[in-house]
């Protein structure tokens, strides 16, 4: 026995006596009793928590940016009442854009009414600026605004991770029951049972429509005794599939919930929408969810193509100097060309040379057959030193922002696939060349490994029926984030999840993936589909 | 009622009342609890503070308990939420600081008994970290890799810790004893 075992020896030892006493009966009901009404205590604890924060941008940003104008002129008294008045006003926008309701707010609603109300709540602003005939305002606003989005953008991101922090460990998880037993109904529960979802199935309430569901959660009852179950389960949502109920079963879960105080939500069985594209509209007695139409008019083009090459430049720009030591380091470390070029489609089904960096070596034969989808392991004795390194950074799909700029890819799209396989796959791929294709993409942000060839692909159509300028600057956001922070709180939080996300065997992908799918799809990912920190980044 | 098969952990009662816990909850509890304990014991070298984290987690951990069973790891959650909750609870601490009461209250509770005292004050010589890393390496069992996924670390740093840990460890014991000795 060496010395490092003894230690651990005495380690174990020195704490071995040490017993935990609390029986499980005082666990479950210190449980019990703190289980009732504390989710939507803290969701409003957190509201009032984003109210402040709020109130705090606000004023930081226009001390800051007066600082900034004026270095330390002292502030007149017209432009301190501005500053007093304003953190007021900008709760209130923030409230009309409702922000306040972050149960009710996926990430992208919320990015976007952040856009939304800090511009309103400027403008106002410049109203009772003008009200009050303060001199030299437009540098100090013009500032103010920029600097109140950004940090509203960085603290509303903060609270998020905090929020999803509390999701994942329960504490901000809706205690919920299914009302319904279709189809719909088993398909919602799967997706509440994703911890980050902020919902925990408790069971199914059978409604009009009886089918004995078959996943793991029992059927606690019948709709009858919904307040019943209410009570019993200490539920504080119910979430309604509603191909499942009938008007009178619904207004028997409304009547409950009104009486009870808890949660509703109904699915709305449009799983590819995006909710920015929907408004509720009153048609005589009933309620209709109005989609908006989805193509892209000639000037939300024109206004993509001209965030792309204003992006693009920029980041060719920006990143020249460590284009060229990529460069540099890859002609100085195997032989062989900068770049690696690849036959790629994009919109219409045109192709095009494709650029990345190379990451391989050329002058050893491929040591594994190529035909099949597994050629870009990441283990490849193919592989540089210097092509992994670039690799795990993402940096060898930079020489790309050039085939943004000519006009053949755009910033954010499906991801091009290699030309030869869309030939073997037409019909199922062509729906995905209705826009250009895109350096990042939904699928890239949203994507996890063992999803089926299906929802892949549907993924990158719901990102064709729901562009807007926001989404792709969002995407853009969120791509550098994840390329940037790989180890980011999320990931952390989703790397304990057992099973955890690591990359697929090559058994596991060869039963989910159908052959002639599995290297389009791959493609689909991009190189990142065998990076696992990549694939799951910070949603 | 209608034939609705209602499911084991149906009977959930009012407070007060013995409450039926889940089989499957009741053997994981069981088996984990004094595993989750000895961990926060070294990692916090106070007694009421980790069964203070222990049992708080344990309760998260029966709110969630279907979804926990079916999802994620238990094992490895419920050991992640007890950290957690110590170090929420530390970051609060550390802000009291010279606060005269808390002083008074460390002055009038006295110390804790433990089977191997020196081995304690050894543990506390090391970084929070590193403390981390050996109680969840060594008496939780973890590899270096579900300890890597616990704390958010590489695996090679999860190593590099233990590997520090454990010197710093033998010397701290050793030179104990050498005072030991000589007194």
């Amino acid at each position: 026995m060496n010395d490092h075992d003894r230690t651990v020896e005495r380690l174990r030892n020195a704490l071995a006596g040490e017993q935990f006493t609390v029986s499980v009966q005082t666990i479950a009901q210190h449980a019990e009793r703190s289980r009732f009404g504390e989710v939507p205590r803290r969701y409003r604890v957190i509201s009032l928590g984003l109210a402040a924060t709020d109130a705090l941008c606000i004023v930081a940003a226009l001390i800051i940016s007066y600082q900034l104008r004026y270095s330390t002129r002292p502030m007149p008294v017209r432009e301190l009442a501005v500053v007093v008045v304003a953190p007021l006003l900008w709760v209130a926008v923030f409230r009309a854009f409702n922000l306040y309701a972050p149960q009710h707010l996926s990430p992208s609603d919320e990015f976007r009414g952040i856009i939304g109300a800090t511009s309103t709540g400027l403008a106002l602003l410049i109203i009772i600026a003008f009200w009050f005939s303060l001199s030299s305002t437009q540098a100090w606003f013009g500032l103010t605004w920029l600097l109140a989005l950004l940090l509203e953008l960085a603290a509303r991101r903060g609270w998020e991770a905090y929020r999803q922090r509390l999701k994942w460990d329960g504490r901000l998880a809706f205690r919920t029951l299914i009302v319904g037993t279709t189809r719909e109904a088993i398909r919602l529960t799967e997706i509440l049972e994703d911890p980050a979802s902020g919902f925990t199935p408790i069971g199914y309430v059978g409604a009009a429509d009886p089918l004995v569901p078959t996943s793991g959660l029992a059927v606690v009852g019948d709709i009858r005794d919904l307040r019943k179950l209410v009570h019993e389960y200490n539920v504080d949502c119910l979430f309604v599939a509603s191909t499942a109920v009938s008007a009178e079963d619904m207004r028997q879960v409304t009547r409950v919930a009104s009486q009870e105080g808890t949660e509703v939500r109904v699915s709305a069985n449009l799983s590819q929408t995006l909710t920015s594209r929907l408004a509720l509209q009153k048609v005589g007695g009933a309620i209709a969810l109005s989609i908006r139409p989805v193509r892209l008019t000639r000037t939300q083009a024109a206004l993509k193509r001209a965030f792309d090459v204003v992006m693009a430049s920029a980041a060719l720009v920006v990143s020249l100097p460590v284009l060229a030591a990529i460069a540099i380091a890859i002609r100085l470390s195997s032989p062989g060309p900068v770049f690696f070029r690849q036959e790629r489609v994009t919109k219409g089904g045109q192709v095009f040379q494709m650029l990345k960096f190379r990451t391989m070596r050329i002058d050893i034969a491929s040591p594994v057959d190529t035909s099949i989808p597994f050629f870009k392991l990441e283990s490849d004795p193919r592989l540089t030193p210097v092509g992994r390194f670039i690799r795990r950074l993402s940096l060898d799909e930079l020489p790309q922002f050039w085939n943004v700029l000519k006009g053949e890819m755009s910033l954010v799209g499906p991801r091009p696939l290699p030309a030869d396989q869309v030939a073997a796959n037409l019909g199922m791929l062509s729906a995905r060349h209705a826009v250009p294709a895109g350096v990042t993409g939904w699928w890239q942000i949203n994507g996890r490994i063992g999803m089926t060839p299906e929802e892949a692909i549907s993924l990158d159509l719901f990102y064709i029926e729901n562009w807007s300028l926001s989404l792709d600057l969002y995407i853009t956001l969120k791509t550098f984030g994840a390329v940037l922070a790989t180890r980011g709180l999320e990931v952390r939080h989703r790397a304990a999840r057992s099973p955890a996300p690591a990359a697929p065997s090559r058994l596991e992908l060869e039963e989910v993936w159908p052959p002639h799918l599995r290297e389009s799809v791959l493609a689909t990912v991009g190189t990142s589909a065998l990076k696992p920190d990549q694939v799951d980044p910070p949603a | 009622m209608p034939p609705w098969s209602a499911g084991p952990s149906a009977a959930r009662s009012v407070q007060g009342e013995p409450v039926q816990v889940p089989a499957t909850f009741e053997v994981f509890y069981k088996d984990t609890k004094d595993k989750v304990l000895q961990v926060m014991l070294a990692v916090t070298g106070n007694r009421p503070i980790a069964e203070d984290a222990t049992q708080e987690a344990f309760v998260r951990a029966y709110t969630k308990w279907e979804q926990l069973e079916h999802h994620l790891n238990p094992r490895s959650w419920v050991i992640r939420v007890a950290l957690n909750v110590h170090r929420s609870w530390w970051r609060k601490r550390r802000r009291e600081i010279g606060d005269p009461e808390a002083l008074d209250s460390a002055i009038a509770h006295p110390p804790q008994h433990w089977a191997d005292p020196e081995m304690m004050q050894a543990l506390q010589i090391l970084p929070a970290k590193q403390r981390a890393v050996v109680a969840l390496r060594f008496l939780y069992d973890f590899t270096p890799k579900e300890v890597a996924e616990v704390l958010g670390l590489a695996e090679g740093t999860v190593w590099a810790h233990q590997h520090k840990a454990m010197r710093k460890l033998r010397t701290a014991l050793i030179s104990q004893l050498v005072v030991g000795e000589e007194s």
